[in-house]
């Protein structure tokens, strides 16, 4: 939080032209760390927003609630600990209220806290780790440990330092196009990984996902196969990428882009960030084709093979790789099945009701499962326990 | 408001209020209807008054004081709904409010050079705060060069006004 307001100093200067140089670079570097800060900075220095605000402002009336904090608080008659505005809030604050006697106002209910906080002892958020599967089928867990292992397949040097895995190809031995050698990078629940492929693409792979790619690009394609969840920077070099996940393909020539296809969702929906794509549905001798441009998403349901075209602020669909999760309408049924692939738990809804539960909201991936599910609790009237290691949703 | 006091008194707690009422009532609107929020605000008031031991400088004050907010909002939305047994369509939630607070804070600023100027000088000064000329003031807000013009003497004269009232002031103590 104290980080906050120190930027939100900062941009005060800048609009106001008072900022000293460093002070500058400072903003500078804060802005340039995520797509979200320059929304913020943008969204600030916005002065069509800002005169809405200053509207919005105006609105309240400051005198009235001053004068009924005045004579609550500071008039001669006795103070009482539960003032009558309080009172019309449910009787289930006011329990908490006395009960935590002033200390932590926020912590409002006790209960929740002690049953809820035995869960992080058995339950942590994600961390950057995955399984590199070579051609010859050996595998090498890839993860804080194993720093700088450097393998040699084929002609080609694969270096695991800082949790990026990178293929980089010695130029000499590629003469032509011939069949490529593959590698499966996988990913189990509670983890990640990032990956340089050898033409200079990036790809992050999300909790739970499995990635099948080439070690060297000799062919007339770049061709690679997801199951799970990957975002994409590719690099222009003249070859089409195309990703296949199950009957769907997804072609770029040069682009970034983020692909949520994990078996058990009911729809698989590619996201463009930048650049042009184009997915392709195959069912029986058909192919289902359509072009997204930025911020357009196509939508597989299981089901079906029409692709349905959806506008969205692409950004929200990629926070996951800045370590957020990003909650747009969803259901407390797709909202548990995200945090269990990064938590890593098994859960079970007791109460059909709850899994229709709508949600939209962005969390820190490395919050407490502690507080995402109080989060949670405080807003619905759902209860989360743990019964034989299995998270029970009443 | 002094940092050095073991915690604020009425005046500081007055002065806290002053500047950071409107902002705390913007900040929770992104979670409740508008109707309810003065009364939130006012708990949340009265609640930091009455903890006020804890909190020994103004960025303890400050986060105590969102964090607060947005936590009576969610209590209230959920008493809603058990209340009116009505779901929400989508329940906004949030661990993470430092972007809502960094948005509060900047505006929160400007709001409160220019807050005790009428209205209509208000807007003229807001955007010339932002480094907008008279004529992308005029075309902002659709009215005339003149009226920017004026609208800014009218503005510079109250605030010389106050400094006037400093200068007077300094000016009898020795």
């Amino acid at each position: 939080m104290k980080e906050s307001f120190r930027i939100a100093e900062l941009i005060s200067k800048q609009i106001s032209a008072s900022i000293s140089s460093i002070e500058k670079t400072d903003l500078d570097t804060w802005v340039n760390q995520s797509a979200k800060n320059v929304t913020i900075y943008k969204n600030a220095l916005n002065s069509k927003k800002q005169l809405l605000k200053l509207e919005m402002y105006n609105g309240f009336n400051k005198e009235k609630v001053w004068g009924n904090l005045k004579n609550e608080l500071f008039s001669s008659k006795v103070i009482s600990l539960f003032p009558r505005k309080l009172m019309k809030y449910a009787a289930a604050i006011l329990i908490p209220l006395m009960l935590a006697s002033g200390v932590t106002y926020f912590f409002l209910n006790r209960e929740a806290e002690t049953r809820l906080s035995l869960l992080d002892e058995k339950i942590k958020p994600g961390v950057q780790k995955a399984t590199l599967v070579l051609s010859n089928g050996d595998s090498h867990i890839l993860d804080k440990k194993n720093l700088e292992t450097i393998l040699n397949e084929a002609g080609t040097q694969i270096s695991n330092t800082n949790n990026l895995l990178s293929y980089m190809a010695n130029e000499d031995k590629l003469e032509g196009f011939r069949e490529p050698t593959f590698n499966k990078l996988i990913t189990p629940k509670g983890g990640g990984y990032k990956l340089h492929l050898a033409d200079g693409s990036t790809v992050w792979l999300n909790a739970d996902s499995k990635l099948t790619f080439p070690i060297a690009f000799t062919d007339s394609t770049r061709h690679l196969f997801l199951e799970g969840e990957a975002y994409f920077e590719v690099a222009h070099n003249g070859l089409p990428f195309i990703v296949t996940s199950s009957n769907m393909d997804i072609r770029v020539m040069g682009t970034s882009f983020n692909i949520s296809a994990y078996p058990d969702d009911a729809t698989r929906k590619t996201t463009l960030v930048e650049g042009k794509v184009r997915v392709d549905v195959r069912k029986e001798n058909e192919v289902f084709q359509k072009i997204l441009t930025p911020n357009k998403q196509a939508i597989v349901s299981n089901n079906k093979s029409e692709i349905v075209l959806a506008d969205v602020d692409a950004a929200d669909y990629k926070s996951w790789v800045d370590g957020k999760f990003e909650f747009n309408n969803e259901t407390l049924e797709q909202v548990m099945k995200k945090l269990a692939r990064w938590y890593d738990f098994e859960y079970e809804f007791s109460n059909e009701n709850a899994k229709s539960f709508h949600f939209s909201g962005r969390l820190d991936n490395q919050e407490k499962i502690s507080s995402v599910l109080n989060m949670l609790e405080k807003t619905t009237n759902v209860t989360f326990k743990l019964q034989n290691n299995v998270i029970v949703i009443k | 408001m002094t940092e050095n006091s073991i915690s604020i008194t009425e005046k500081g707690f007055q002065e806290l209020f002053d500047l950071h009422f409107n902002a705390l009532c913007a900040f929770g609107s992104k979670f409740v209807e508008s109707q309810v929020i003065e009364d939130i605000i006012q708990d949340v008031f009265i609640s930091f008054w009455q903890n006020r031991k804890e909190f020994t400088n103004s960025n303890d004050a400050k986060s105590y004081l969102y964090k607060s907010v947005r936590n009576k909002c969610l209590n209230f939305i959920r008493d809603e709904i058990v209340r009116k047994k009505r779901l929400q369509n989508s329940i906004v939630f949030t661990a993470d409010i430092e972007e809502f607070v960094i948005e509060e804070e900047v505006f929160n600023q400007l709001y409160q050079e220019i807050k005790n100027l009428p209205n209509a000088s208000q807007q003229v000064m807001l955007l010339a705060l932002n480094g907008l000329k008279n004529e992308e003031i005029a075309s902002e807000l659709n009215i005339s060069l003149n009226t920017v013009k004026t609208q800014k003497k009218i503005a510079y004269a109250k605030i010389k006004k106050r400094l006037g009232g400093i200068i007077f002031s300094i000016l009898l103590s020795f």
